[in-house]
Order: C-alpha cells, then sequence, then structure tokens
C-alpha cells in the first residue's frame, strides 16, 4: 500500500517541529548578541522578553516534533481533513521565481510595464489555452490600479521607462 | 442619554456627506466581493487595503475598512449557499442548510433570508453599541494549540526586531537600516495571509474549479419563508451581538451557536441539514451582529477581540488614534460617524444585495490564475505603497514563503499577525510595571484591579480548553470541521 494522507501529516508534525526548532535555537543565540544599553537602569533589559520567547518557542516546537515523532510510532492522526489541495512543487518554483522577478523590475521598469509583465507571464504559464483573454487582463489591470492609485489616490508608482 | 442622541445625529451628519456615502458603499462593495471570492476574506482584504487608506482622512478610511468587514460578512454567505464553498469561517455553518435549498431549486429564498437577516443583525447591533462596555482580553483559538502557540511565539520573535523603545539599542537589525523600525504590521499581514493563499491555489495540481448552484425561480421569500425565518432574526441579532462582544470568539461562534439554538427550538429538527430556511436566517443574522459586537471592546477599551478588529486597531493607531474610553472625549464626532456609517453600510448591503446577487455568484467562476495573480500584484503593491522602498518587497517575498510553509504544515496566521502587533506592546507595558515595581512581580496581584485583570486571563486562557475537555467527552456527535486559521 502506498503511504497514506496520515502518514505524511504525522511526518510533517516531526519536519514543521524541527524547522521551527532551528529557528528557536537561532533566535535566543541572536537575542545574546543584543547590546547592553548604554544606562543599566531599567529593571528587564532589552534581551530579557527575546530570550525568553526564544525559549518558549523551542519548548514548544520540540513538543510537537515529539508529539508527531509519536503519534506516527502508536495510533494515526485523526487527521482534520486536509485542506490544503496537492502541491505542484515545479508549479510552485515557476510562480515564486516570477514574483521575485516580477519584484526586482518592479522599480527600473516602472510599475505599469513590470505590473503587465507578471500578470500576462503568470496567467499564461497557469492557462497557456487562454492567451489571449490573460493578455486583455493584464492590460486592463496595470493600466486601470496604475490610474486609481497616481490619480484618483495621489500615491506616486514608480514610471519607469515610460516616465 | 440625550447626549448620546445629538452624537449619533452628528454621526450621521458626517456619515451622510457625499464622499463619505461612496466610501462606505465602495467599503461593503469591496466587501461583499472578497466574502465572495474563496480564500479572501475579509482580514485579507483589509490588510491590503490598508496602504490604500493612507491617503484619506481618518474617518473616511475608517468608514471605508469598517464596510469591508461588514460586506465580506455577508458576501460568504452566497458562496456557501450557492457553491458550499464557504468564504470565511463564519459562514461554514450557512452551507449545511444553504446548500441544500440551492440544490432544491430554493437558492433565491435562501440568499434574500441570509441579506435581510444581515440587515436586521445591523439595525440590533448599531443599537448595541451604543450600550458599550466589558472588559476583555484577545485570544485566538481555532487549530492544534501547540501550532496556535508557536505561530504566536512566531509573531511575538517578529516583533522584537527594531529599535527596543526603552533603551533604544537594536535588536535583530543586524545592521540593515531597514529593520530598525520594525518590521512593519500591514506588511507581515498581506505577507502571511495573502500570499500563501495565492500560492497554494495557483500551484495546486491540476485545475481547480468551483461548481456553483444556479439561481432558479424567485428570489423572493414565500409568506411561510419570512414567518419561519422571523424568530432567528431576532434571536441571532441578539446572540450573534452577545458573543460578538466577547473576545477571541466572534462571528464564527456565533454562527454555529445559532444554528444549534435553531436546532434546538424548531418543531422540525430533522430538516436541518437538508434545506431548513431557518438553518440560514439564524447563522447569518448571528454573524453579522458578531461583527457590530466586536466593535464595542475595539471602540470602548481599545482591546480587539478577533483578529479582523486588531487589524482595525492597527488602523486607528495609524492615523495616531488611541481606541478606548478617552476615545470617545477626544474625537467624538469620528466615533459616531463610524457607527452611523455603519448603520448606513447595512442599508446599501440590503440594496445591493438582492438584486445583485446573481451578479455576485458570477464572480465564483473567475479563473483562479487571474484571480491569485491579481492578488499577490496587489500584495506587492500594497508592500512597496508602505514606504515606497524594495527592501519591504522583498520582505514581503521573504514572510510570504514562510507563510506558505505555515500553511502547508497547518499552523494559523491570525495568531502571528495579531502577535506581531500586539507583542511589543505588551513587553513595554510588562517592563514599565516591572521597573516601576523594581522587579517585584507581585506588583500585578496587589491591586484589585490588576489582579481582577490578571484572574480574568487566566480564565481566557484556561476556560476553553476546559470546555473543550468537556465537550469532547459527551462528543458522539459528528462536528463541523473548522479550517484552522480562521478569517474573523
Amino acid at each position: 500500500m502506498r503511504p497514506s494522507r496520515d502518514d505524511r501529516r504525522v511526518g510533517s508534525d516531526v519536519v514543521a517541529g524541527g524547522f521551527m526548532l532551528v529557528f528557536a535555537v537561532a533566535y535566543p543565540v541572536a537575542a545574546f548578541a543584543i547590546p547592553k544599553p548604554s544606562f543599566e537602569n531599567a529593571v528587564v533589559g532589552p534581551k530579557a522578553v527575546p530570550i525568553a520567547i526564544g525559549v518558549a518557542l523551542g519548548a514548544a516546537s520540540l513538543a510537537l516534533a515529539i508529539r508527531g515523532f509519536l503519534k506516527g510510532r502508536s495510533q494515526r492522526d485523526a487527521a482534520s481533513g486536509d485542506e490544503v489541495p496537492p502541491q505542484d512543487l515545479p508549479k510552485l518554483g515557476v510562480v515564486v521565481l516570477l514574483l521575485l522577478g516580477y519584484i526586482l523590475i518592479f522599480v527600473p521598469l516602472g510599475y505599469a510595464i513590470s505590473t503587465f509583465l507578471f500578470m500576462l507571464a503568470v496567467t499564461t504559464y497557469l492557462d497557456r489555452e487562454h492567451w489571449v483573454r490573460n493578455l486583455v487582463y493584464a492590460v486592463v489591470f496595470s493600466a486601470v490600479v496604475y490610474s486609481i492609485f497616481v490619480y484618483v489616490f495621489g500615491v506616486q508608482l514608480p514610471a519607469g521607462v515610460l516616465g | 442619554m440625550a447626549d448620546i442622541f445629538v452624537r449619533l445625529a452628528e454621526g450621521f451628519g458626517e456619515a451622510l456627506t457625499v464622499a463619505n456615502l461612496i466610501f462606505a458603499f465602495c467599503g461593503v462593495l469591496i466587501g461583499t466581493l472578497v466574502g465572495v471570492l474563496p480564500g479572501i476574506g475579509p482580514f485579507t482584504a483589509i490588510a491590503l487595503l490598508i496602504p490604500l487608506s493612507f491617503g484619506l482622512d481618518p474617518v473616511s478610511g475608517l468608514i471605508l475598512l469598517s464596510g469591508i468587514y461588514y460586506g465580506s460578512m455577508y458576501g460568504g454567505s452566497t458562496t456557501s449557499i450557492l457553491s458550499r464553498t464557504p468564504g470565511e469561517v463564519a459562514s461554514v455553518v450557512t452551507t449545511l442548510d444553504g446548500y441544500e435549498m440551492a440544490m432544491q431549486g430554493r437558492a433565491g429564498p435562501a440568499l434574500s433570508t441570509a441579506a435581510i437577516g444581515s440587515f436586521v443583525a445591523g439595525t440590533f447591533s448599531t443599537l448595541g453599541l451604543m450600550l458599550l462596555a466589558l472588559v476583555m482580553v484577545s485570544n485566538l483559538t481555532t487549530g492544534s494549540h501547540l501550532k496556535v502557540l508557536i505561530a504566536t511565539l512566531f509573531g511575538l520573535s517578529v516583533a522584537m526586531v527594531g529599535i527596543d523603545p526603552q533603551t533604544s539599542v537594536q535588536r535583530f537589525a543586524f545592521g540593515v537600516p531597514y529593520l530598525s523600525d520594525g518590521i512593519d504590521f500591514a506588511l507581515m499581514a498581506i505577507a502571511l495571509l495573502a500570499l500563501p493563499e495565492a500560492f497554494t491555489n495557483m500551484a495546486a495540481r491540476g485545475t481547480s474549479h468551483l461548481d456553483a448552484q444556479r439561481i432558479q425561480g424567485s428570489i423572493w421569500m414565500t409568506r411561510e419563508d419570512w414567518r419561519r425565518s422571523a424568530g432567528p432574526y431576532w434571536r441571532g441579532s441578539i446572540l450573534g451581538f452577545l458573543i460578538g462582544v466577547l473576545p477571541g470568539i466572534g462571528p464564527s461562534l456565533a454562527s454555529f451557536l445559532s444554528y444549534g439554538l435553531e436546532k434546538r427550538l424548531s418543531k422540525h429538527p430533522d430538516q436541518f441539514g437538508r434545506g431548513a430556511i431557518e438553518g440560514v436566517a439564524g447563522p447569518e443574522t448571528a454573524n453579522n451582529a458578531g461583527v457590530g459586537g466586536a466593535m464595542v471592546p475595539l471602540f470602548t477599551l481599545g482591546i480587539p477581540g478577533s483578529a479582523t478588529t486588531a487589524l482595525l486597531l492597527f488602523v486607528f493607531m495609524m492615523y495616531g488614534l488611541q481606541p478606548g474610553p478617552q476615545l470617545f472625549d477626544t474625537n467624538p464626532e469620528l466615533i459616531w460617524a463610524i457607527i452611523a456609517s455603519m448603520y448606513i453600510g447595512n442599508v446599501m448591503l440590503l440594496v445591493l444585495n438582492l438584486p445583485l446577487v446573481g451578479l455576485f455568484a458570477q464572480l465564483l467562476k473567475t479563473p483562479p490564475a487571474m484571480l491569485y495573480s491579481g492578488v499577490i500584484a496587489f500584495s506587492v503593491l500594497g508592500a512597496y505603497a508602505l514606504n515606497f522602498s524594495v527592501f519591504d518587497m522583498l520582505m514581503l517575498f521573504g514572510f510570504g514563503l514562510v507563510g506558505y510553509l505555515m500553511q502547508r504544515y497547518d499552523f494559523p496566521m491570525a495568531p502571528a499577525v495579531l502577535a506581531l502587533v500586539l507583542g511589543i506592546l505588551a513587553e513595554q507595558h510588562l517592563r514599565w510595571a516591572l521597573s516601576v515595581s523594581n522587579g517585584d512581580l507581585m506588583t500585578f496581584v496587589e491591586r484589585p484591579i490588576s489582579l481582577a485583570l490578571v484572574i480574568f486571563i487566566l480564565l481566557v486562557i484556561v476556560l476553553p480548553p476546559v470546555l473543550r475537555l468537556l465537550r469532547a467527552r459527551q462528543a458522539s456527535r459528528p462536528r463541523v470541521d473548522v479550517r484552522p486559521g480562521g478569517q474573523q
């Protein structure tokens, strides 16, 4: 039998707890590096609360990982319905990279052009058949949003190469 | 008492100006739209629109944002009834009977009773807002407790970034000047709420589409429908308002409780779950009344009871206003104008929704690629508009990925965002209190007021798990699964 959804779920608590644990260890380390204030009148210094948060976070993550591990061995977690639809990782990767690209060209190319390119790229990547609709959508969206922000709300957006 | 009416009249005067009417209209319209669209709840919509409200004066900005809040509560019911996809947590219960009614070709009356119930609720909660009062703390409880705790601590850890206001020491800024002011709350809210939802839906395997029931026949309710809805309307209004006032519970529980109440009171409990109109009228009234109730602790004490009111608290602070008892003295016109506009917004909702309901249903057919690319583009724009910096957009990107992982591993987002806004305040007050008392922790239990607060906080923390335990004991009946990380 292939591993069921429950198996993945139990494993996921271990993974999630582990990830948070790494963060929880790094966090107090950085907290100890917080410099001492130049005057020592406060009873509780700037470090105290961050360190406490880090310790609590560490304990909670560890508990989550252990609980996930124990449940994985003894009984299957009664999964409360996996709401996240099955994920296509390459697809996610492309979308994320397109977003990063969009952010990087946002100022140099200006809002209107970068937004148009991003919308067209994403929608066409996800839905190749309707490229005409996507093209129209990308033009209308970037033009309308740009106009509303610049002319109605008076928020200056980068004009880029159009400016 | 007469004073209140004078103030309220002035509030209506302010809210009825052309500009503010337009803002209220835009608010309920946007609210209804986002309520209809899957995956974008009121919380996300308000977070996205915060940057936009910078340019507005406080009254208009707050009228717009509160309009979104209650508009979205209504919008969520449309999708629940037509496609069984609740737009937000509070509408989950509406799917039970609303969808059944739609299957039986009675979508029209189901939608009408939801709209009219929401209107009745608005009328009641405007009255309720005038009564004011009560003490509370915010406490969000959905999903696994451990994960709620971790998400909260994560939010707190992010809150620590920046200059410590008491000692001017840099914390976790790593020499990056952009970080010395701390991480912007709106940025984090957009990154954790909007982006993960967009990523998840765009990277879904295959193509997802929603099956929506068509509206057939008349949308008008029959005399029998009216008779059966009347009781649920007023019971839902009172119940929803009272529960909305309680901290951390908010409109979602109100709708569930109302459903339970109507089922218990009904002469035909067997019809529930098979298209009973009471099962739509009660919960929908209750969740809208809950919105009005949730505003009470925000206005009177400056304490948000839910994630969405926490966002509104942030908006108040952004305008340099501190909600709480003083606000009624310092800016009475503002408060009363918002209260008046909530009522006007309610009337607009009714006028807007009854004829346009079919149109809103069409929105469900928006292709996901277009919808979510728009959400991402708005998120980036929102992040940029905060400080006009590329660094903020990159931070949005980073936190968006963190949020995606959190969602993937079932961590609720709302506590993390809430912890960010309340975390820094809590830390500063704790340290002030301790330095005044020279580090003596007993200071918190020595004075009657703070002792009462401590006891109350403990109760809020301890009671929910105890109640859940009791409920688990008698849990032989099936439970309705609510998605964690609720967007109230």
